[in-house]
């Protein structure tokens, strides 16, 4: 089951921010800015971070979640860093336009460039990696592996 | 304990977004001495060097060499870009080998449980703020975990301690554990039954039984 929230104020969210031909199309609209927080590894020892901005679907979020939990299974632990607060509405094919905005079609997180999506923790770095390989071919954005920053 | 590494620091005269922005072409990080009640010296540092000091030597009393005068400072603050690849700000703050400093000092785990019996190692704690002297700053607090098992977790009041070192943290606080993964896995499954297919929708409640109450 994807991630969703329990109780929401409005059942439909404004689009946000979308301009861009190419982003606009793959990424449905660039998202102004960098992550200034949930940048870091926090809970884990390394993660996978975003490179790009864009929504992340709840069902991206699960399917990452199933490769982790395969992956990790009995050995380390992993961290979700992204919630889909967001919620996508859509209007249905061969429907003429107007008449008011669409249904709800999904949850979605919005992830901005720097944002870490997942972490490992309890896993050495090589068996790390190569699971954080295996959740990023499954994230619609280019993502790399990260480690702790050193704690000064 | 950590080596005092040495560092080269030039007076940067202007300030601003622009300056460090341009500093930071040239390879240099702007930085910032203060403490001991003197006045602020805005300095740049080599990106470099730095970069080696902080990830390398894992120092943080670096001897500055300022004009040709050395001063002993604490690295107080490293600020880094959103990616966490370089660095762009560094806090240098004055102060003596003998002065009692609180830092933030890593906590690394050293082998691995002899009977983990499928429990999954868990570590809250990364991490501990501690409180000693300058020079004896530890580098890392080593714990061995050979001999952890389900139930007994290390707690901070069993971390190995170098003299004249004092932690800041609760003494139950638990440092690392082993988690039999199959407990946390069903708290968080959905509890069997209708599975809500969408969330619920926060409604303002009518307050019809007070305007009924007031005719």
């Amino acid at each position: 089951m994807p991630l969703m929230p329990k109780r929401v104020k409005y059942r439909k969210s404004q689009r946000g921010v979308a301009q861009g031909k190419t982003t606009r199309k793959k990424y449905h609209g660039p998202i102004r800015g960098f992550a200034q927080r949930g940048n870091f590894v926090a809970y884990g020892d390394y993660g996978l971070q975003a490179l790009e901005g864009g929504w992340l679907s709840a069902e991206c979020i699960e399917a990452g979640r199933i490769t982790m939990t395969r992956f990790v299974s009995g050995e380390g632990r992993y961290y979700i860093r992204v919630f889909p607060h967001k919620p996508i509405t859509a209007i249905p094919a061969e429907t003429r336009m107007g008449k008011g905005k669409g249904e709800p079609e999904y949850w979605a997180a919005v992830v901005r460039p720097g944002q870490i999506l997942f972490e490992i923790g309890g896993l050495p770095e090589a068996a790390a990696r190569d699971c954080l390989a295996r959740v990023a071919y499954k994230m619609p954005f280019k993502c790399r592996f990260v480690a702790r920053r050193p704690s000064i | 304990m950590q080596t005092i590494a040495t560092l080269k620091a030039t007076p940067r005269p202007v300030r601003g977004t622009r300056a460090a922005r341009k500093l930071r072409q040239q390879g240099l990080v702007p930085a910032i001495i203060y403490g001991h009640n003197q006045p602020n010296q805005a300095v740049a540092i080599s990106r470099h060097d730095i970069d080696h000091i902080v990830r390398v030597q894992h120092s943080r009393m670096i001897t500055l060499d300022l004009d040709g005068q050395q001063e002993t400072v604490l690295i107080r603050e490293v600020q880094w870009d959103v990616f966490g690849r370089e660095i762009i700000h560094v806090d240098f703050q004055r102060k003596s080998a003998e002065e009692k400093v609180r830092v933030v000092v890593p906590i690394e785990l050293r082998n691995s449980p002899k009977q983990a019996g499928g429990a999954v190692l868990d570590q809250p704690l990364h991490t501990v703020h501690v409180e000693c002297p300058l020079g004896v700053i530890p580098e890392a607090i080593r714990v061995d975990i050979t001999n952890l098992s389900v139930g007994h977790p290390i707690q901070v009041k069993d971390l190995p301690v170098p003299t004249g070192v004092r932690i800041l943290e609760p003494p139950e606080a638990v440092v690392v554990q082993l988690k039999v993964p199959g407990a946390a896995a069903e708290a968080a499954a959905a509890p069997p039954g209708e599975t809500p297919t969408a969330p619920e929708v926060i409604k303002k409640e009518r307050k019809t039984e007070e305007t009924e109450g007031d005719k």
